[in-house]
């Protein structure tokens, strides 16, 4: 291994807890990635995954850093950070890799977390040194040289982000939350101008194999499929398990992991979802399998 | 119908925690449901109420009703709001959603807009959502359907940062069955305190905050919550008959919960209370079926 994943959190739209869906889990969107030969902590999104990895952690006196990967700022992606205790202690650095909105940007909406009517501990009490770097999409940066770092924008509402991360033979994409462009549900920032300018078909088709070129020879793809392709709605920004194979197909790649399940989607109903298009996938050399909470995963070979 | 009761659907305190090791005491954010006659009241709304909102999908979208929906608040910390948005409900135009609480109905409608905001989430505001919402101040006693009494009362929910009021409710219906509802309220030693057990006195149940153990509250003093020992104390002070805990610690687990419940039973002056942790997807009598013979309902005069 020279890099895995694992899942703290694999539930979209918010956490939820019932009896017939926690054996793939409740939590909402937490990833974190273990490098080999590194001293640092590497997350992307801090749903409420992130609160339950940060109760294992214990506070150390000299410097630890963690790195985020931020998709986008919606609650399921966000609502943990107050709540993962590493931020509290001083010794530790936090970098932030984020895309900022024409509305707001994320340190704004991060401090926004502490607003004093909702959450009483002030944005005084993060007692972590915090770093904010912006990411624009398909702009390339590492992580301390030791991880290669690029997005692509996906279409959902604000400037959410796909992540590509390689790391020697590892590599990975995390692409949530994205729904497919089709009749003109121009979700993310910016689309719709570019919609009109170039006209929509060949606006969709750049969309479309762009994020394709993204994914190519990628070895694992963890993909939204918040929806059965029967109950897709286009303007809600989420995929299906077809959707996210098709792209998986054209880019060849080995692994798809369906992700951002449901919240009322029963443990039952995501094993539909994988099932849906398991045999299609092995025929093309795709192994499909669903996110499940505590899983790690290998990202090579 | 029957007399009062109240069923948890969220008991977690501070952030959801589901998991298959909570999965009895259980996982999401606070939210109680009181049922009284066939009226929809809430307490709060963190991420269980999503699932009682799924749960009254079949009365909207099949039977077609226009559900008018009560939800007391208790205060706005994230826990307490969180699931307002995904209340699904609230994307109906049949529904009305009665928002209540002491405070200023700007400062409600301020707390909870953030919840809808545009970079947080895919909305613009609470008041464009498809279902109607009215916000009530609460500015003293209230009846819903003149036969449930709701009244509320300040509670003691931290002093290191001033971040608005916390209130208890106490619910009485027309038998005088009597409710008490003390979430996120510390019960140490204080003039609220004090105040709180007069006014929560001989509740049939009584809901109490019991976040930390006592070894652990030494940390945490003046955070807003109540130690299981200072919960049991305000339980016995009000001469409660039967007393429920919850706003569980997010990372307690079954296990720990019942090892805590066994070890509180062991305490002497404990011994003569009924009480228990406050499990999730569980109905509670307000009252002991066994002491009081239920009267007949007066048919037909509830909404």
């Amino acid at each position: 291994m020279t890099m895995l994943l694992k899942f703290w959190g694999v539930r979209g739209s918010r956490p939820t807890h019932k009896k017939s869906l926690l054996g793939f889990g409740g939590n909402s969107t937490c990833l974190e990635f273990c490098v080999e030969d590194t001293d640092f902590n590497l997350f992307l999104d801090g749903g409420s995954g992130l609160a339950w990895r940060g109760h294992s952690i214990p506070a150390l006196n000299r410097i630890k850093k963690y790195h985020f990967l931020v998709t986008h700022t919606h609650w399921d992606h966000i609502l943990g950070y107050p709540f993962f205790s590493p931020i509290y202690h001083e010794h530790n650095q936090f970098n932030f890799y984020a895309s900022n909105t024409t509305r707001s940007s994320f340190t704004e909406l991060f401090f926004g977390l502490q607003r004093l009517g909702n959450l009483p501990v002030p944005v005084s009490a993060l007692k972590a040194k915090i770093n904010f770097q912006t990411v624009l999409p398909q702009q390339p940066f590492s992580i301390e040289g030791k991880v290669e770092v690029d997005t692509y924008q996906l279409n959902h509402q604000g400037v959410t982000l796909g992540y590509k991360l390689k790391r020697n033979q590892a590599s990975v994409c995390i692409i949530t939350d994205n729904a497919p462009i089709e009749n003109g549900n121009y979700l993310g920032e910016g689309m719709r101008s570019k919609a009109q300018t170039l006209g929509p078909q060949v606006f969709e088709d750049q969309f479309n194999e762009g994020l394709v070129n993204f994914l190519k020879d990628t070895h694992t793809v963890v993909f939204d499929t918040h929806f059965m392709e029967r109950d897709l709605k286009p303007d809600w920004g989420h995929s299906s398990p077809e959707k996210a194979l098709n792209f998986c197909a054209k880019a060849k790649v080995k692994r798809l992991i369906l992700f951002h399940h449901a919240p009322e989607d029963q443990d039952s109903a995501v094993l539909e979802k994988v099932n849906s298009i398991k045999n299609r996938g092995a025929s093309m050399g795709i192994d499909v399998v669903p996110a499940k909470e505590g899983e790690e995963w290998d990202l090579c070979g | 119908m029957g007399p009062m009761r109240v069923k948890f659907w969220g008991t977690r305190g501070l952030i959801s925690s589901p998991r298959l090791e909570t999965a009895e005491y259980g996982g999401n954010t606070p939210c109680i449901q009181i049922l009284h006659k066939d009226q929809l009241i809430m307490v709060d709304t963190g991420f269980g109420c999503s699932i009682l909102g799924d749960q009254l999908m079949e009365r909207i979208v099949k039977n077609k009703e226009s559900l008018d929906i009560h939800i007391f608040y208790t205060h706005f910390h994230w826990d307490h709001v969180q699931g307002l948005p995904f209340f699904n409900p609230i994307y109906f135009p049949s529904t009305t959603l009665h928002l209540y609480s002491p405070e200023p109905p700007s400062v409600t409608l301020e707390n909870l807009n953030i919840l809808f905001d545009g970079s947080y989430s895919p909305f613009e505001s609470l008041l464009t959502m498809q279902a109607k919402v009215v916000i009530h101040q609460l500015k003293g006693p209230i009846s819903l359907g003149d036969q449930l009494l709701i009244e509320y009362h300040n509670v003691d929910h931290g002093s290191a940062v001033g971040d608005g009021n916390t209130f208890g409710y106490r619910f009485t219906d027309e038998k005088g069955h009597r409710l008490v509802l003390l979430s996120d309220h510390e019960a140490r030693i204080s003039i609220t305190n004090a105040s709180i057990v007069k006014w929560a006195m001989n509740a049939d149940l009584l809901i109490h905050d019991g976040q930390y153990l006592e070894s652990e509250y030494g940390h945490f003093i003046g955070w807003g919550h109540s130690s299981v020992n200072q919960a049991l104390d305000n339980a016995l002070k009000s001469n409660a008959q039967k007393t429920l805990l919850t706003h569980h610690a997010p990372f307690r687990n079954d296990v720990e919960l019942n090892q805590v419940k066994q070890s509180l039973k062991e305490i002497h002056r404990y011994k003569s209370i009924d009480f228990d942790f406050a499990c999730e997807d569980k109905v509670y009598h307000v009252t002991a079926q066994t002491v009081k013979t239920p009267k007949a309902e007066g048919g037909g005069s509830s909404q």
